[in-house]
């Protein structure tokens, strides 16, 4: 009995890791063939059922016509993406704290109603927002610019930043601010030399949902940018022609993966840091 | 050479570190403080006492500077606090959960408040490491907050709020968290500490044997009111009132009439009982509906009807409470009425003279009892 519950788990696990692993075994196995090993039907084992190429990786970093550009939309998109994310970062943690311990009233405006408009700003769907957008940055000259995108993604990021470190905040008590105060630090100095230190879990979490958000993001790119500044995801789309070079595609598509796996990696040992344990009781 | 006793509140000439006048606090409908007024002396160790929701959290907030009172006003050494914003004010506090921060180590969270005032370093560490000594904690100077016992944490939170010298210290509740043995040591701890800094020491407190224990004077308050402010012994053996008496300790309160007879009252509470006899230096009025109370240790409990005495009493043992050192007796007289007594168990459990369903004569003297007007 055990032994078939045991079986049945494993079973489950296996099939679902697969279907989720294999869009990049996928990617990886078809970044390595060729034209030929590409149109001859599904093989995934190099050697074995096609003939590993180094074309399509070789494609990126080649001149002239043959070569796809892949660094100067990676710089792009590497710059959008910071930019906006430690912006937003620094604008959505002031404003969370801000939220978090004091009251704040403007008629009947209240902090939740405050609260729902940051996060309101991310319930329309995107193509309403993207004509707006295209209309205001059209007249402030910000199409197609690295600047006009990074104030959209400002917009698109802050209420992410908001929304975790609000509710970060909240898990922080306000006794530790209390004791910073009582200790000689004006609110602002408890902010900076108290809470700030004790958040670095939440702004983690925070400022990896902007990098992913930011990074991932095609829609607005595609609406915004012509031809001057290209970022990664509509770079990779772009390649999508008459005859679709799958080679390169891949290789390109992994690229633009690796960034967000490595900071993943290297964020993941912050996350434990400064967590509350021993501040009470 | 006798010791002179502390009562600063006893002498006239002397000035309050603390006043509260006319302070009243309301929270929207909500009236937390209630027109209190209230001095506390520099060097007492000042026991706010009452159930949840009395008040007694709000003052301390009010003092430390996190709520402004409503009506009122609240003088520190004669100046109006008011205007003065937490991190100015002399003041420091413990709190209950202790809010050591987390990312500071023993000593840095020591030196925290000093590094705010102060930028002489040699200064700082003598001060941090004194106050490490005082507190037995210099083996964990280096750990953070998250490395050491409970018992440990509520020394550096004792420690840092210690270590800016500030002219009042408010302790909320911070014995609450140690358990029960722990907590004990901690009140002779405390109390040795506040004896040799010569701090004011204000603590709120639900926990009315901690007051008891570590106080110089108790304020019981009860719905945002002072019911009564004494010495402890004071509280105890001379309670202002049926709730101060019923707060503090274990006690029976009787109902009844009572007749001025001399200096004490002749008080009659149920139809075939006798008279009982209570001394008083309280005047009640010639006569009229009052209460006594009595405290169980003052009641003596025998077989035999006692001879010689005011009050005697006889019942029949209803329940035995056993609590290893004492045992406290519930007596039912024939009326129907429980009168607690105790006694101390200085035999073995199965020598006791008394047990359940016994004949017993209940007695006490005429300087037992309190005799209250509500």
């Amino acid at each position: 009995m055990r032994r078939t519950y045991q079986t049945a788990k494993y079973l489950c696990l296996l099939g679902w890791s697969t279907f989720v692993v294999f869009p990049f075994l996928w990617a990886l196995s078809t970044s390595f063939k060729d034209a030929n090993a590409v149109t001859s039907g599904a093989t995934y084992i190099p050697w074995l059922e096609f003939e590993p190429s180094t074309k399509g990786w070789q494609s990126l970093f080649a001149s002239g016509s043959q070569g796809i550009n892949i660094v100067t939309p990676f710089i792009n998109s590497t710059m959008v993406t910071l930019i906006a994310s430690v912006i937003s970062l620094i604008l959505g943690t002031l404003a969370a704290y801000g939220l978090s311990r004091y009251q704040f009233r403007a008629g009947f405006v209240k902090n939740s109603d405050i609260t729902f408009f940051f996060i309101s700003q991310r319930i329309m769907p995107p193509i309403v927002l993207a004509i707006p957008f295209f209309l205001m940055l059209k007249e402030i000259g910000g199409l197609d610019t690295i600047a006009g995108l990074v104030l959209v993604y400002i917009a698109l990021l802050l209420p992410i930043a908001v929304w975790v470190m609000i509710d970060f905040f909240g898990s922080i008590p306000p006794e530790l601010d209390e004791m910073a105060m009582i200790d000689g630090c004006t609110p602002i100095g408890a902010f900076f030399r108290v809470i700030l230190p004790n958040s670095v879990a939440g702004i983690v979490v925070a400022g990896m949902f902007c990098l992913i958000f930011g990074w991932n993001d095609f829609f607005f790119a595609f609406i915004l940018t012509f031809t001057k500044t290209q970022l990664l995801p509509v770079a990779i789309v772009s390649l999508n022609s008459s005859v679709t070079p799958w080679w390169s595609l891949s290789a390109f598509a992994l690229i633009s993966v690796t960034p967000l796996a490595l900071v993943a990696v290297v964020v993941e040992r912050f996350m434990s840091r400064g967590s509350l344990a021993g501040a009470f009781r | 050479m006798a010791q002179t006793v502390f009562a600063p509140w006893a002498d006239p000439n002397e000035k309050p570190l603390i006043e509260f006048r006319n302070v009243t606090k309301r929270f929207g409908d909500f009236t937390a403080i209630d027109d209190l007024s209230l001095d506390i002396y520099a060097r007492e160790f000042f026991a706010l006492l009452g159930p949840s929701g009395c008040g007694k959290t709000t003052m301390m907030r009010m003092l430390a500077g996190f709520e402004a009172p409503t009506e009122g006003s609240i003088l520190l050494s004669g100046h109006d606090i008011a205007p003065v914003p937490p991190n100015k004010r002399a003041v420091n506090m413990m709190f209950q959960s202790y809010a050591l921060f987390p990312h500071l180590s023993v000593w840095e969270n020591i030196a925290f408040g000093l590094k705010r005032e102060s930028k002489d370093k040699a200064a700082i560490a003598a001060r941090v490491d004194e106050m490490l000594k005082l507190t037995r904690l210099e083996k964990f100077a280096r750990r953070k907050p998250h490395q050491i016992s409970g018992g440990q944490r509520q020394r550096v939170a004792l420690a840092r709020s210690l270590a800016k010298a500030p002219k009042l210290l408010l302790l909320d509740e911070p014995l609450g968290a140690l358990d029960k043995k722990l907590r004990q040591d901690t009140q002779f701890e405390l109390m040795d500490i506040q004896e040799k800094t010569g701090t004011t020491f204000v603590i709120v407190t639900h926990d009315q044997e901690e007051a008891m224990t570590v106080a110089s004077r108790v304020a019981v308050m009860d719905e945002g009111k002072l019911i009564q402010v004494a010495t402890p012994a004071q509280i105890y053996e001379q309670p202002g009132s049926i709730y101060v008496a019923d707060f503090i300790g274990e006690v029976t309160i009787l109902e009844g009439h009572g007749e001025k007879v001399g200096d004490a009252y002749e008080f009659a509470f149920a139809e075939g009982q006798p008279r009982l006899h209570a001394k008083t230096s309280r005047d009640l009025g010639a006569a009229g509906r009052m209460y006594l109370a009595i405290r169980p240790e003052k009641v003596s409990i025998s077989a035999d009807k006692p001879e010689d005495t005011p009050n005697v009493l006889k019942g029949r043992i209803l329940d035995i409470a056993y609590l290893g050192n004492i045992s406290t007796y519930h007596v039912e007289l024939s009326n129907g009425q429980i009168i607690k007594a105790q006694e101390a168990n200085t035999r073995r459990l199965s020598r006791r003279s008394f047990t359940w369903e016994d004949e017993v004569w209940l007695s006490w003297t005429d300087t037992a009892a309190v005799v209250l007007e509500r």
